[in-house]
């Protein structure tokens, strides 16, 4: 229980400042720029942790000569060079970024179930129930889940740290909260409008009102609240690689990072073997991001970068603009 | 104040949680992970240090797991967190002198995000379709990258081609040429300044994207109230009615606030490995690194305690600002 | 029933303070707008209350707030002009400023000074985090510099006691004062600098019907001590039967009827004005057959040709279905009053009886006693700004039943 909605209700929950949606209708025009080059991006990358381990030229084992201790500058036939023990750079860019991304997404989708489940539940039932809940997930909001999870998970025996589906679970635990309680805040709004009210009053049983009334109108902000915990999930993935406390056998970006810290490559000036991974990283983040921002302004057009007209209409309050057009009122059939 | 007193009893129930999980973890995990962990560490600490780990943990004690547990809060109710196995003194002591490097910079930096970004944040929710629009997607970028991932870019660009500001540590403790002595000299303030640019711009252009897009959406909702527009239609200025507007606006970001503060404070943290800045964050990597376990609960612990206690301040603040909410609605 | 011959009664209210010409306003520019506003033409006078009446839609609160420049985004004036006079501070000529041309200082002179508002709901309209007391006076400090802090808490303590609210609610912030406190404090604030138009966006639809009347009483004593105009925008016709010396009709963005109340509610001339006062039910009385008005307002997008009411009006005839009609003096009248119908305008159309009735000429001083025109003296004239059109429907048209209060949308 925030302080804004203790206080004002109005003002309500928001997942990064959007506040609560009403009836969603999608616009019947093409999505902004933002949706689409996000997409795209978050796309290519999607395909990359799919394919890339099969496309890969060489394992991550492989090293192209067992002895020079020196790594090599991209070349014709390794593109991003080697790392000082000859392994090919790309293809472990290429096989990492299947860890990096399944650990990511399979965190956020656990993580969004939970938030739904949480959320939904305490925002429709209500009463004590909600308080407990909303106790547990204010609780994990305010513990920093990383330093959580480096506790959980440094005395974990070594098969259990590189069991993606284990780790992708215990991230989660950690992001679900956020989700949970922007979806809590929506239910509770959604559940005194009308439609659900007379659902209520009909009789429906309360399942099926959740599933049927509510929950549809969740979608906008489960979706950005999935994406959110994406990215989140993808950062604390690579921030315990990049520590150390995690270490796939068929490594990740984040190993990668950690690889190039350990032996020196920032001072060294080894460009290929640092800025690839932590490119990549970035660029997926961006891509999700702006997914996430497009869909913000789906759901509040308010919001949206206006540019009206073709010269864009200068507004500011309380100095309405003043166009005196030659041409005939517009209303006409 | 009823609703400060809710939110404090809250705190007081998550620092209890945090206790008792940071308790109770090593104990749920599969593989008996503190005989390994003992085991492991049999060769490097003396066997009096052994012995008092074991009783930390209660391991080969007699206790119930009862009573190992209130004497485990006890302690950390005390102040005893608990002995670094790897650097052989108390936790709170290693702490000790960890602490203020990070605040420094958590601190500082958190301050300079909120005022430029709300400042930003501002202008660009009221010139709607300027060019401060284009701060939407730049902001983006700048919030997707995980914090490291950031600092190491900046390092690299900054540090490492550019040659402007030095590679890491807080200050210049390897200088060949002057011997530095902490305390507040100018050689040695100024040689801490220098170290703290790169890292604090890190944590600055990470989290002061959340401050410019939540104030920004926030100006536009808010614009659309009456208020704005009788302010307006009063005649005043427009830096008046601009702050009239930000004045309201600016309730729903500090609360937001709240929300964010323990992902900047991991991401600070994470900052200071990068850039091997003397804090918490560095010694998180040490002990993770020597399997130093009663260390990383103990960082957990402190670090979990200064986030409910930013948090605390957080609701101080919207409490003095929003004149409704101290009166239970 | 007193004598109703033809008399033109224009009850000398004072030089004009506002005037609209051709007003038009948009929504959107370029391809996607939408004209919400057309060619809205009328006169306000020193201290005459003017009513604008209409659906939901209709474009009232869009005209009120295009005329003083405060139109939120995206709404854009698209055409006319609207001359305020208003006399400066210190004594002098009457200015007369195009508030469409003028810049931001000039706007930022006048606004408050000459010209207020007061809006529908004061919960949303006063700063939620701000005492009364600074609300009241941050005008002050604007636009009476020379005005020192005692002066302004002062003047504050006496706003506060004119809409009969204690001072000791200065340092009150606005979600402490119940509903009607809080439009009584919009209302003071209003008058703060004592301006000679104040606006009325609806200003007592979010109130309870005794707060309502309590309320509208006190605004209109207020009026008659402080002499300023009005113009009452709102979707209840019969808040307007009492309070305005003037209604304005809109509908789909246009005026269609401008008359005094009392000739509105005698002989109204638009079929939608009929349709409008056949609306409401009398408390009192025999029990009638409820007409109401088929149909709903077009959409601004999907504008019909000719009169936009025509799909909606029983009268209507060809020359309606393919042009507009335009706000004219009835032909053959002297009133002063307008509408846009073709019935008053085509010499080949005659208007039913219930649109043909004659005006009321005659005026209702203070006293009761019917008054002949021809001569209108200045306390009659007085009186009449506040006149009730209830008591001249009384005597007029021998109906014993209250006008009771109906809503329109």
């Amino acid at each position: 229980m925030s302080l804004d909605t203790a206080a004002n209700p109005a003002a309500a929950e928001t997942v990064q400042g959007r506040p609560p949606a009403r009836r969603i209708r999608l616009p019947r025009n093409r999505p902004p720029a933002k949706v689409l080059v996000g997409g795209a991006i978050t796309v290519f990358f999607i395909l990359m942790a799919i394919f890339g381990p099969m496309l890969a030229p060489h394992a991550t084992s492989w090293t192209a000569n067992a002895s020079n201790g020196v790594p090599q500058h991209p070349s014709g036939s390794l593109w991003l060079g080697t790392d000082n023990v000859q392994h090919d750079l790309f293809s472990q860019l290429l096989i990492g970024s299947r860890s990096t991304l399944l650990i990511a997404f399979l965190a956020g989708a656990i993580a969004t179930v939970l938030s739904i489940v949480v959320g939904v539940t305490s925002g429709y039932v209500g009463g004590a129930l909600d308080e407990i809940l909303s106790i547990i997930s204010n609780i994990f909001l305010a513990l920093p889940g990383l330093l959580i999870l480096m506790v959980i998970i440094s005395p974990l025996p070594v098969t259990d740290k590189g069991n993606s589906f284990i780790i992708g679970f215990v991230v989660a635990i950690s992001s679900w909260a956020y989700g949970a309680r922007a979806l809590r805040a929506q239910t509770l709004t959604l559940r005194n409008q009308d439609y659900v009210v007379s659902a209520r009053v009909i009789g429906e049983r309360r399942s099926r009102i959740i599933l049927f009334e509510i929950v549809p109108n969740l979608l906008p902000i489960v979706a950005a609240s999935f994406i959110f915990t994406v990215i989140y999930g993808m950062g604390v993935y690579v921030a315990l690689c990049y520590l150390g406390v995690v270490s796939p056998a068929s490594g990740s970006w984040g190993t990668m990072l950690e690889s190039a810290q350990i032996n020196g490559a920032i001072e060294s000036n080894l460009w290929w073997w640092y800025l690839p991974p932590a490119l990549c990283i970035a660029l997926v983040g961006i891509g999700l991001a702006l997914l996430n921002f497009g869909i913000d302004e789906i759901i509040n057009p308010r919001i949206r970068s206006a540019r009206m007209g073709g010269r864009a209409v200068k507004f500011e309050l309380g100095l309405t603009p003043v166009i005196r057009q030659t041409s005939v009122e517009g209303d006409a059939k | 104040m009823p609703l400060l007193l809710r939110r404090i009893g809250f705190y007081l129930i998550a620092a209890y949680a945090a206790i008792t999980l940071n308790f109770f973890i090593p104990h749920m995990l599969p593989g008996n992970p503190l005989s390994a962990l003992l085991a492991n560490l049999r060769t490097q600490v003396t066997p009096a240090q052994l012995a008092a780990l074991s009783a930390q943990y209660g391991v080969g004690t007699k206790q119930s797991m009862l009573s190992q547990y209130f004497t485990y809060v006890g302690h950390i109710a005390s102040g005893n967190l608990g002995f670094s196995s790897s650097k052989q003194v108390p936790v709170s002591t290693v702490l000790g002198g960890d602490l203020p490097w990070t605040i420094g910079l958590i601190g500082s930096a958190t301050v300079i995000a909120f005022l430029l970004g709300t400042l930003i944040g501002i202008m660009a929710g009221w010139r709607r379709g300027g060019v401060l629009d284009a701060i939407v997607p730049v902001s983006a970028f700048f919030q997707a990258i995980p914090y490291f991932v950031l600092g190491l870019l900046l390092l690299i660009v900054f540090g490492a081609d550019l040659h402007w500001l030095p590679l890491g540590e807080g200050y210049d403790a390897q200088s060949r040429t002057i011997t530095y002595v902490q305390g507040f000299n100018w050689p040695y303030m100024s040689s801490v300044l220098q170290h703290w640019v790169l890292p604090a711009s890190t944590v600055v252009l990470a989290s002061i994207a959340g401050w410019i897009v939540g104030m920004r959406n926030m100006m536009i909702t808010t614009m659309d109230e009456d208020y704005v527009l009788v302010a307006a239609a009063k005649g005043l200025s427009r830096i008046r009615v601009i702050g009239i507007a930000a004045r309201n606006a600016i309730l729903p970001t500090i609360s937001n606030f709240t929300l964010s503060v323990s992902l900047v404070v991991t991401g600070a943290i994470l900052v200071e490995v990068v850039f091997n800045y003397p804090g918490v964050g560095l010694e998180m990597y040490g002990a993770v690194t020597s399997s130093d376990y009663p260390l990383i609960q103990g960082i957990l612990l402190i670090v979990t305690f200064a986030v409910l206690a930013a948090n605390f301040l957080a609701d101080l603040a919207y409490v003095a600002l929003d004149p409704r909410s101290r009166k239970e609605a | 029933m007193t004598a109703t011959e033809a008399i033109t009664i224009a009850p000398a209210l004072g030089e004009p303070v506002l005037e609209v010409r051709d007003l038009c306003v948009d929504y959107g520019v370029g391809s996607g707008s939408v004209r919400a506003v057309t060619d809205v033409n009328f006169t306000l006078r020193r201290g005459e209350v003017l009513g604008l009446a209409g659906e939901s839609g209709s474009g009232k609160s869009t005209l009120a707030y295009a005329i003083t420049r405060l139109l939120r985004a995206p709404g854009v004036i698209t055409g006319g002009e609207v001359f305020f006079h208003h006399r400066p501070v210190d004594g002098g000529p009457v200015q007369t400023v195009d508030l469409l041309e003028a810049d931001a200082r000039e706007l930022s002179q006048i606004r408050w000074v000459d010209l207020s508002l007061v809006f529908q709901s004061a919960m949303h309209a006063l700063n939620p985090v701000a005492r009364v007391q600074s609300q009241l006076t941050d005008v002050l400090k604007r636009h009476r510099p020379d005005m020192s802090a005692a002066d302004r808490r002062e003047r504050a303590v006496e706003l506060l006691r004119m809409v009969g609210i204690s001072a000791d609610r200065l340092r009150a912030y606005p979600h402490e004062l119940s509903g009607g406190m809080r439009q009584r404090v919009m209302i003071a604030m209003a008058l703060a600098l004592e301006p000679s138009l104040v606006l009325m966006d609806e200003p007592t639809t979010a109130l309870d019907v005794v707060t309502q009347r309590e309320i509208l009483e006190e605004l209109m004593q207020l009026r008659e001590r402080l002499g300023f105009a009005v113009i009452f925008i709102t979707h209840d016709l019969s808040l307007l039967l009492e309070l305005a010396d003037t209604i304005a009709i809109m509908y789909s963005g246009r005026l269609v009827e401008l008359a005094g109340a009392g000739d509105l509610i005698e002989a109204p001339r638009h079929p939608y004005s009929l349709g409008l006062l056949n609306s409401f039910p009398a408390l009192h009385g025999e029990r009638v057959r409820m007409t109401g008005i088929p149909g709903a307002p077009p959409s601004l997008r999907a504008m019909p040709d000719g009169c936009k009411f025509h799909p909606r009006c029983p009268h209507a005839a060809d020359r309606c279905r393919s042009e507009e009609p335009t706000l004219l003096t009835p032909a053959g009248r002297t009133a002063a009053r307008t509408v846009a119908c073709w019935l008053h305008q085509d010499p080949a159309m005659t208007a039913p009886e219930a649109l043909a009735r004659p005006d009321s000429g005659t005026v209702i001083s203070s006293s009761g006693g019917a008054v002949s025109a021809g001569t209108v003296p200045s306390t009659v004239a007085s009186a009449v700004t506040g006149a009730t059109a209830t008591a001249a429907t009384k005597a007029q048209t021998g109906r014993s039943e209250d006008i009771s209060v109906g809503e329109l949308s």
